[in-house]
């Protein structure tokens, strides 16, 4: 059951990385300005997933988890991306953001 | 754990469940990656209204965002990954059988979530004062009448901003209760390197939490 091993590093490391993430993506989101509110908001993504993915593959143990949970959380991503993906291109496309009240 | 206590006190490893402890431990734990996985797809829905709203109208979103204060938020972000941090480590503890240092840990990740909520909810009655819960409800009702004698526009921002926050902070209390019935079994003394499964599906839940505030965060708080 117990691997034995402490991770007790690791898991700190990751803290203090997570902290610092926090730190350059409120100093990027104030100060820094890419150009387009799309833009801003995509690196501010960026980011978040980076830390997400240090949580899950730390806090969560992912890394060390068996093959049939890793597969499982790797192959829900892209099916994430296409539920997310699809609806929002379907509105954009189909009915035309412009001239569509969505109100 | 040393024999003599194993008799005078009964064993738990989770083997009530007609399965042996190791064998409940991979199930539950793959069980609640499969719930984790319907969480997520909750909050995806959400975040894909969000996205089609910000589309259509960023302007608005990056107006209304500047009324939320950033401070309360990156407060709010660190205590969570702390609280994160404190039950990945209970775990750690209770692997080596440091069921004591575990308790205490728990009890720092409780009372991390209970800050949170404080947190919260001085950030709740701010926007009521200010106004901002009238323009989501008056979304949420249609948005007319009342919204042109006032001269107030309705707001999809605050609408969503109430509905993923509201619906975060049930988690975070549904989080908490679960981590308050794993101490005290913890107190109970119910935990050991054999068996910790309830200890680890807690946290795998309170992980789940953080992560969805991750998202959270950049988008209703660092959108202005």
């Amino acid at each position: 059951m117990a691997e034995g091993k402490s991770h007790f590093k690791e898991l700190l490391l990751v803290f203090l990385g997570l902290l610092v993430l926090t730190g350059i993506t409120v100093y990027v989101a104030k100060n820094i300005n890419f150009g387009s509110l799309a833009l801003n908001i995509t690196v501010a993504l960026a980011i978040a997933t980076l830390k997400a993915t240090l949580v899950a593959l730390y806090f969560m143990h992912l890394k060390w988890e068996s093959k049939l949970i890793i597969s499982f959380a790797v192959i829900s991503i892209p099916f994430l991306i296409l539920a997310i993906g699809i609806m929002v291109w379907d509105i954009n496309n189909k009915i035309g953001l412009g001239n569509y009240n969505l109100q | 754990m040393s024999t003599s206590t194993v008799t005078n006190k009964k064993l738990h490893d989770g083997s009530k469940w007609g399965n042996p402890g190791p064998m409940v431990y991979d199930m539950s734990k793959f069980g609640m990656w499969l719930f984790l996985g319907t969480e997520i797809l909750l909050f995806a829905m959400l975040f894909t209204g969000y996205a089609i709203y910000y589309m259509k109208m960023p302007e608005d979103f990056h107006n209304s965002a500047k009324a939320l204060s950033t401070t309360f938020g990156t407060i709010n972000t660190i205590i969570l990954i702390f609280s994160s941090f404190t039950v990945a480590w209970a775990i750690e503890c209770i692997k080596k059988n440091k069921v004591k240092m575990m308790n205490i840990l728990l009890v720092i990740t409780i009372l991390c979530g209970v800050a949170f909520l404080v947190n919260k909810y001085f950030e709740y009655a701010h926007e009521v004062h200010i106004g901002n819960l009238k323009l989501a409800n008056m979304q949420w009702l249609g948005g007319t009448g009342r919204a042109v004698a006032e001269s107030a526009v309705p707001s999809m921002f605050f609408f969503i901003y109430f509905v993923l926050t509201g619906i975060h902070g049930l988690h975070i209390i549904i989080g908490l209760g679960l981590l308050t019935w794993v101490l005290v079994k913890g107190i109970k003394g119910h935990f050991h390197s054999g068996w910790y499964t309830p200890v680890e599906i807690g946290g795998l839940y309170w992980h789940l939490v953080d992560l969805i505030w991750i998202y959270l965060f950049p988008l209703l708080y660092l959108v202005a």
